[in-house]
């Protein structure tokens, strides 16, 4: 697939499952995690995929709102896509409402079932810093 | 140090043992040459499109975080990580775990502790280079 479809379908995938996050929709979630995920909050809580769609089902944290900023897709032979960006999350966590920021890398992998990708790790970083918004425009490799 | 993580896998084939090898060989030396400042090591590891997320928040490239390792704005006495994963799709590796970095601020000694993630691009056939460093403090919410 050429580079920008597949930047556009990586881009979907997201949207895919930040909505499924928003919504609570754990069937779509259990589709697009990958078995052996590892999820890593800027909070410092490490999460399996089990431990993370559990949360989601229980709804603590219950995500209200996932919005994006300066994301950058970078694909690597068509296979593995790593994702960077700024994302401000709107949540209830133990019964307290609160909007937190954050930075965040995450890679997107196509299995052995060559059209399936998966979310495979992600990991994100307080994003607290003045100049926390300075980003590269494009880092798409050619 | 190696150890088991949440979400380790197993059965892998001859390829992805030997890239997980080549990527904890590189970055142990990433790790060294972080503690030696040593310039042409780094110069060597990092992608020229490395970003490196700080668990403070703030963010450098390569040319960056060189010039401040070289200053001696970030001076690191000491670097041990556990829980050490490296997962290997092709030529690229997700490498992540949890480390105790000892570092002089302010000539003063702080162990700052932080959960991390990188990325490595097999950039020949035995070498890597990190093209993406986030790290996360270690909080009373880490379980390992």
């Amino acid at each position: 697939m050429d580079r920008s479809l597949r930047v556009s379908y990586v881009l979907g995938l997201e949207d895919q499952r930040c909505n499924a996050t928003v919504q609570r929709d754990v069937g779509a979630l259990e589709l697009l995690l990958a078995d052996d995920l590892t999820y890593t909050h800027s909070s410092g809580r490490v999460e399996t995929k089990a431990a993370f769609l559990e949360s989601i089902r229980a709804g603590n944290p219950r995500y209200h709102r996932i919005e994006r900023s300066d994301v950058v897709v970078r694909v690597f032979d068509d296979a593995v896509a790593v994702v960077t960006g700024l994302a401000r999350f709107t949540v209830t966590l133990n019964g307290q409402d609160k909007v937190t920021h954050a930075r965040f890398t995450n890679v997107w992998t196509r299995g052995e079932d060559a059209n399936r990708w998966r979310f495979s790790a992600w990991q994100s970083t307080p994003c607290i810093a003045p100049d926390a918004h300075a980003l590269p425009v494009s880092r798409n490799p050619p | 140090v190696t150890d088991t993580a949440p979400g380790s896998t197993a059965s892998d084939s001859d390829d992805v043992t030997l890239g997980r090898a080549q990527v904890e060989a590189c970055f142990a030396r990433y790790g060294k040459a972080h503690v030696e400042t040593d310039v042409p090591a780094l110069e060597e590891l990092l992608a020229d499109d490395y970003q490196h997320f700080h668990a403070s928040g703030r963010i450098d490239g390569k040319q960056s975080l060189i010039a401040r390792l070289v200053s001696g704005e970030i001076k690191h006495i000491a670097k041990e990580n556990t829980f050490v994963k490296v997962k290997v799709y092709g030529r690229v590796a997700i490498l992540s775990g949890r480390g105790r970095n000892t570092v002089m601020v302010d000539n003063q000694t702080r162990v700052i502790e932080n959960l991390f993630t990188t990325v490595w691009i097999r950039i020949a056939p035995e070498t890597w280079a990190i093209t993406n460093w986030t790290a996360a403090p270690v909080t009373s919410l880490t379980r390992f």
